[in-house]
């Protein structure tokens, strides 16, 4: 009898053990006084924009805040305006938006929300007149003097290059041209051939090199300014014969690039850290509740306080066929 | 195994048998088991039945609220904008009642949600429906400014646009969360039913094996009653078969029912203690028959003799009445001899008569031996009258004569010897010779049987002698023999006496003399 109970006890002990541990869930409240920012960007989940959402939620957790991630279309800016309009009803800490400094009405809201009190961060794209607090994001300027000293370092003696961009009224194209044609200047044995601005299509694309290729016979190096045109060149690759022998460097690691470098037809290609463009946006806004810097001195991430700065320049990092598959930015 | 062990046994195993269980106990273990299993499996089922249920209700009430606050949202956007439209103004507390009830549907939400980012999205919402509320006040005061004419329609106009993009923006908000929960609620119910499913799975295993130890313990309880009653069952057919004299043994595991443990092992040692019994009986039939078979030696012992008592007196008469006179004496004391024997077989007479009778022996040995051998007596007369066996020093005679002087032809010399020794209170008979001897290997191995001497038929001999004298003096009785090769053997046995040796009644004490 005793052998029985005992036997009892111990089923009901397992028993109970079990439904603790499959069944039981421990209710909390969530403490409603978490800082509540509004990250406004563009809508993609994978690739560049995933990682900044990535390291906004990495912050998040680590900073114990609340970040609503909202997205738009890369082209609708009208759909950004809307939705930093709506920031004017909440109750917010910041905001984290891309800036753009030719959407006069973007740089108006930006402004608006400043007044506000409510601090505003841009990442990836500067909009210095928006009067944001920040600005998160890559030293354009140094990434156009690091793919010209890759070209430099690949070809011995003079270097004619042509640069391919999508609109150098974009700020980001701009500085990164500035940085690479100092640098090709002071090298005093390189010039730049021509500068060709295309739609972001790999149509007219493939025209502007067929037409590049025919002008200029002594071309030896192309620099992409920015990632889909890397990402059209990685992709069209041995089609395009009349490159083969040339030096191309490019911007950013989607697949397409990555691609094209291991099969040799890209040299190499800069990249940004998206993921602590994200975080260190979350991390300003932790630290400065309501605060506005007003100042633009330039600074690397590595700054113990980028608040002393208007801007805070996240890494950047070259990778080649060496390092293609263990580059990842620590 | 004898008998007192056997039951000391019994008792040790009746003991243990107490601490186990008999059927009842077990049965009613199973009973309990198996009712205790059924009733926590109900019970379990039951309360993660009633978790299920009420995570259900938790989430059907989350739904409900949300379509409450949106509701609410709608109706007042609808009554604002009517308002607008219509300039006529819904009782203000209307508009509030609504603005209220998104705002209490709202608390509940957030107290209750465990989604960080619907949370945020809950957060967002109540700003909108502060937002909203903030304006309306506005809104109205506009209006009535309006028609009062202090201010145009367009402040109107842009006061309730405001309203409308706020609404709208909830309105949108409200999509999101309702995705946000759906797939909560997906989730949620898939990770209940995987663990629902492992949590039954685990508890089916459980009590599988649970259902398998029941049933191992019906088949134990089964055979805890039918092993005991199967051996019993083929030890009486063995009996029937084969008698109870046979090797049964009826042995039963640790396991069976502590009743029908004790009927067995009870059954068991019924069984020894008749088969002991049985031998009991059947020694005592074999001791009677030898008794009988020795009183039928004693009795033609006694026809024999008193036939050849007869024979001799006849021969005895024939021989007197043609002058034989020698050979008539001769006869006449064999014939006393063995009337001697006859009368005195088995009885006690005196020392003193046992030397009288041996007397008449000794002068039928000496008329058989002539100058061969000389029969001699060294006597102590102190303690003749002690009561020995009949036919005690004969038989010592006899051997001397066998095996010792029988074979001379001269110069044989028997000696037969009594001592009284008072210290030690030892009577001594002794039979002496200056015969051959025997080795010492011969003299061990003749002691050897004396001491382990049986009654075997007629013979009587050295051995008879000594335990006819044990048997009337006890274990005090002994015998020494010493004996050298080719010289004599001595041949003495010491009977334990009193140390005053008490004349019978009869005796004259002062003649010694039969009275």
């Amino acid at each position: 009898m005793k052998k029985s109970v005992a036997l009892l006890i111990g089923f009901s002990f397992v028993l109970l053990i079990l439904s603790l541990y499959f069944f039981y869930e421990p209710v909390s409240r969530i403490p409603g006084d978490r800082p509540r920012y509004a990250c406004i960007v563009c809508a993609p989940e994978e690739g560049y924009w995933g990682e900044v959402k990535a390291g906004i939620r990495l912050a998040d957790e680590e900073f114990q805040t609340s970040t609503r991630i909202s997205g738009f279309s890369i082209l609708d800016t009208a759909r950004q305006v809307q939705l930093l309009q709506e920031v004017e009803y909440l109750n917010l800490d910041g905001v984290i938006t891309v800036g753009d400094p030719d959407i006069l009405k973007l740089n108006e809201i930006i402004g608006q929300i400043e007044s506000d009190g409510i601090p505003v961060v841009l990442i990836d794209t500067d909009s210095a007149q928006s009067g944001r607090s920040c600005y998160i994001g890559t030293d354009n300027y140094e990434a156009g003097r690091l793919a010209a000293e890759e070209i430099l370092d690949r070809i011995d003696g003079d270097v004619h290059v042509a640069v391919l961009a999508t609109g150098m009224e974009k700020s980001y194209q701009a500085e990164r041209l500035r940085g690479f044609q100092a640098a090709l200047e002071e090298s005093g044995r390189a010039e730049i051939l021509e500068v060709c601005v295309n739609e972001q299509d790999k149509f007219s694309l493939m025209e502007s090199i067929a037409c590049l290729t025919e002008t200029y016979a002594s071309m030896n190096a192309i620099f992409c300014a920015e990632a889909s045109t890397t990402q059209y060149i990685g992709l069209a690759g041995n089609s395009l014969a009349s490159l083969r022998d040339l030096v191309i460097i490019g911007f950013d690691d989607l697949d397409a690039t990555l691609q094209a470098i291991r099969n040799g037809f890209l040299d190499a290609t800069i990249i940004q850290d998206a993921q602590a463009m994200g975080y260190e946006a979350v991390r300003y806004l932790s630290s400065h509740p309501g605060h506005r810097t007003g100042q633009t001195e330039t600074q690397n991430s590595n700054t113990p306080d980028p608040a002393s700065a208007g801007n805070l320049y996240t890494k950047i990092q070259l990778v080649t066929a060496d390092n293609v598959d263990t580059y990842k930015i620590p | 195994m004898p008998h007192t062990s056997l039951t000391a046994l019994f008792r040790r195993k009746t003991t243990k048998i107490s601490e186990e269980t008999t059927t009842k106990e077990r049965l009613s273990a199973f009973y309990v088991l198996l009712f205790g299993v059924t009733l926590i499996t109900v019970l379990f089922t039951f309360l993660i039945h009633t978790a299920d249920s009420r995570q259900y209700q938790r989430v059907i009430h989350k739904m409900v609220l949300l379509n409450e606050l949106f509701e609410s949202n709608e109706k007042a956007l609808s009554q604002i904008k009517s308002f607008v439209t219509t300039e006529t103004a819904p009782p203000a507390d209307i508009v509030n009642q609504n603005l209220d009830a998104m705002e209490s549907c709202l608390t509940i939400l957030q107290d209750s949600e465990q989604d960080l980012r619907i949370f945020r999205e809950l957060q967002d919402c109540a700003d909108m429906a502060a937002a909203i509320r903030a304006r309306t006040g506005p809104l109205y005061r506009a209006m009535e400014l309006y028609k009062d004419e202090n201010t145009s329609f367009e402040t109107v106009h842009s006061d309730s646009r405001e309203i409308y993009a706020i609404s709208e923006a909830l309105s949108s908000r409200y999509n999101i969360i309702s995705k946000m929960q759906l797939d909560n609620i997906q989730k949620s119910f898939q990770t209940m039913q995987t663990r629902t499913r492992a949590f039954f799975t685990v508890f089916l295993i459980m009590t599988g094996i649970l259902f398998f130890f029941l049933l191992f313990q019906i088949h134990e309880l089964a055979r805890a009653v039918s092993d005991p009653v199967q051996a019993l069952t083929q030890a009486a057919e063995k009996i029937k078969k084969g008698g109870i004299c046979q090797n049964i043994s009826v042995s039963v595991s640790a396991k069976v029912d502590r009743d029908l443990r004790i009927l067995t092992e009870v059954f068991h040692d019924m069984i020894l203690q008749v088969k002991r019994q049985m031998e009991i009986i059947t020694e005592n039939a074999r001791i009677a028959q030898e008794l009988e078979r020795a009183h039928l030696r004693e009795l033609q012992l006694q026809i024999n003799p008193h036939f050849m008592f007869n024979t001799l007196n006849m021969i005895s008469d024939t021989a007197y009445l043609e002058h034989a006179d020698n050979t008539a004496q001769l006869l006449e004391q064999a014939a006393k001899m063995f009337r001697f024997s006859l009368d005195y077989a088995g009885k006690k007479i005196t020392l003193y008569k046992e030397l009288e009778e041996l007397g008449r022996y000794v002068t039928i040995q000496e008329k058989r031996f002539g100058n061969r051998i000389r029969f001699l007596f060294e006597l102590d007369e102190s303690f003749h009258f002690v009561e020995i066996p009949a036919l005690i020093l004969q038989p010592l005679v006899e051997n001397a004569i066998v095996h010792g002087v029988g074979m001379y032809t001269e110069n044989g010399r028997i000696t037969i010897k009594t001592r009284y020794e008072k210290e030690s209170g030892t009577g001594w008979l002794i039979v002496e010779d200056n015969g051959l001897g025997m080795p010492e290997e011969k003299r061990i191995q003749v002691l050897r049987d004396i001491h382990s001497y049986t009654d075997s038929g007629l013979k009587i001999g050295l051995g008879n002698v000594y335990q006819r004298l044990r048997m009337t003096f006890g274990d005090l009785v002994s015998v020494e023999i010493t004996s050298i090769k080719e010289h004599g053997t001595r041949v003495a046995f010491a009977i334990p006496l009193p140390a005053e040796v008490k004349y019978p009644a009869g005796i004259n004490h002062q003649t010694e003399e039969l009275i």
